[in-house]
């Protein structure tokens, strides 16, 4: 291209041309940034126009001004980018065929820990975190109930069988010994059972439960993650206990709400009725720490002692158990804050009167927008959907 | 980049959509890469968004090959597409983060820290000139004048990118080229 030929041509092209003129030129812009021409195409242009310097050199710098500096990322860190692009779109593909298998490892996994003889519930809390999107029983030959009929009953009896009874099937399943089952309830859910000491449990949203199926041995123990609330059956032979990843709680006879939810580093215990005592899981020779009715231990963050508080709207911390929210005079943040957690969705608030006071009752719905849109009506507020992302504004 | 390499973009884009030619995919993205990693720049201070929002439009490819068809300009098309995800992924960010931190996605042609500084460099007051009058410019024509000159893009291009007339295109231009010149004339004799 630097012929001489070239060089005629775009000096005739050029010698009528003004500054602006010649930034606008097609011609000229591809020649300043190098897609055509040589590297002394311009030097030549002026050499053969001097009396247009000023102008050509004036759009030349323009022209170069305008050019920005560019981020070059490495060679490598795109290739790597690519891979993991190309891997996301592989394993989406397989992603049904990956998750059918694991779900027969799992079981088979379940089914290995729990047929060992010894089990204990610590070998059964290893297992997983909570997945499943319906409330699950698990059973210990691994097989799985998907309870997503309500309403149903589930009662233990003394003999390791289990009576259920659904909207349109009822069966009382095998008996078993020294095994454990174990009740997930995922976020935005409840659930409740009978145990077979008579105790019930009733499960908050995002919790499992892990529990033998009959109490055998000297004392009754289970292992509770997320919230429940226990009305434990008296039998002073035997103790009953609720074991969680912060603390272990002895039960004498009582009706009481058991916070342990990791995610959020909350293990409160609030008692109602009766007696308990806790004992930290993290020093071995611990004092068991009493609890009287009305009060609330909340356990430090290093999970080493408690805060024993008083509580005046006991009520109102376990109002889930009859499928509501209540508030009394609760700012709306709040409010909101304690619905993210119920249904484990974000929700952002954009709200510039936060003295905006709450006072009542809040069916949980299965659906958490039904619960949102209801409030929304109330408070006279808005809200955006965005990728099961919530926004509150007014 | 030059013409005449971008139209070979085409056909490899051709070989992707009609044979599956992943390969071709890959060439795409690795010399595309750092093209929308700038132009994502321009809009934005959130690498995080800027990136993301390349790997979501290639995925997008990867995920609905028998859907795309063939394109004129590879590029333009790449910029446009980008262009839409990153608006998309900031309006995400600015829903749920209150902060003030992401609610810049207006486009500023030198925008980062670097291309401020211009020490010693001979023509410095040029260039300063330059940066001066663009920054006073709305920001539409801001990209219009960067999609322009600083990626060689034509006018029918630019207007298909930005969805506006191409007579709107050559106005902003027009002016915008006038104002500089104007601006640095006085900054000169000074």
């Amino acid at each position: 291209m630097g012929s001489e030929f070239f060089n005629d041509f775009i000096v005739e092209r050029f010698k009528a041309l003004n500054t602006s003129e010649l930034i606008l030129n097609e011609t000229f812009r591809k020649i300043v940034t190098c897609e055509i021409g040589e590297d002394d195409t311009i030097k030549i242009l002026i050499e053969k126009l001097p009396a247009k310097k000023d102008e050509i050199s004036l759009a030349y710098e323009i022209l170069k001004g305008l050019q920005t500096p560019k981020v070059q990322n490495t060679a490598e860190k795109k290739k790597q980018l690519w891979n993991q692009l190309k891997t996301a779109e592989k394993s989406s593909q397989l992603f049904q065929h990956l998750a059918a298998s694991l779900l027969i490892l799992f079981i088979i996994v379940t089914v290995f820990y729990l047929s060992q003889t010894s089990t204990t519930i610590e070998d059964v809390t290893f297992s997983n975190e909570i997945d499943s999107n319906e409330i699950t029983l698990i059973l210990a030959s691994g097989e799985q109930f998907i309870l997503n009929k309500k309403p149903y009953k589930i009662k233990h009896h003394s003999d390791g069988s289990f009576f259920y009874a659904g909207n349109k099937s009822k069966f009382r399943s095998a008996t078993v010994k020294n095994v454990f089952y174990q009740m997930i309830v995922p976020y935005g859910k409840r659930s409740d059972l009978l145990l077979s000491d008579g105790t019930k449990v009733w499960l908050n949203s995002g919790s499992r439960l892990i529990y033998p199926p009959a109490f055998e041995g000297k004392f009754r123990e289970v292992f509770l993650e997320g919230e429940a609330f226990f009305e434990v059956a008296k039998d002073l032979e035997k103790p009953f206990y609720v074991k969680t990843d912060a603390f272990r709680l002895r039960v004498y006879g009582t009706r009481f709400d058991v916070r342990a939810y990791k995610k959020t580093n909350d293990f409160t215990t609030s008692l109602v009725e009766g007696k308990i005592s806790l004992t930290p899981n993290q020093r071995l020779l611990a004092k068991e720490v009493f609890l009287l009715p009305n009060q609330k231990a909340i356990s430090s963050t290093d999970h080493k002692t408690f805060k024993i508080n008083e509580v005046h709207d006991l009520e109102n911390m376990y109002s889930w158990v009859d499928g509501y929210l209540s508030f009394d005079n609760e700012s709306i943040s709040k409010v909101i804050q304690n619905i993210s957690h119920y249904y484990n969705v974000p929700i952002g608030i954009k709200i510039r009167n936060n003295d905006l006071k709450i006072t009542g009752k809040l069916e949980l719905k299965d659906e958490v927008e039904r619960v949102i849109s209801g409030l929304m009506l109330l408070t006279k507020t808005k809200y955006l959907k965005d990728n099961n992302k919530f926004l509150i504004y007014q | 980049m030059k013409l005449t390499k971008l139209a070979s973009y085409n056909i490899l884009w051709e070989d992707y959509i009609k044979k599956g030619s992943e390969k071709a995919l890959s060439i795409i993205y690795l010399d595309f890469y750092d093209h929308l990693f700038n132009y994502g720049l321009k809009h934005t201070k959130n690498r995080e968004v800027i990136e993301d929002s390349i790997q979501n439009i290639f995925s997008y490819f990867l995920k609905v090959r028998k859907n795309l068809g063939p394109v004129n300009n590879l590029f333009g098309y790449l910029l446009k597409s980008y262009r839409n995800q990153l608006f998309h992924e900031l309006a995400k960010h600015n829903k749920f983060i209150s902060t003030e931190e992401f609610s810049d996605s207006d486009f500023e042609y030198f925008r980062s820290q670097e291309q401020n500084i211009i020490d010693q460099e001979e023509n410095h007051i040029i260039k300063s000139s330059i940066q001066k009058s663009i920054s006073l410019l709305p920001s539409k024509q801001q990209e219009i004048i960067y999609l322009r000159f600083d990626c060689g893009f034509s006018y029918p291009d630019i207007s298909v990118i930005l969805n506006i007339s191409v007579e709107s295109c050559h106005k902003t231009i027009y002016r915008a080229i006038r104002t500089i010149r104007e601006d640095v004339k006085i900054k000169i004799r000074l």
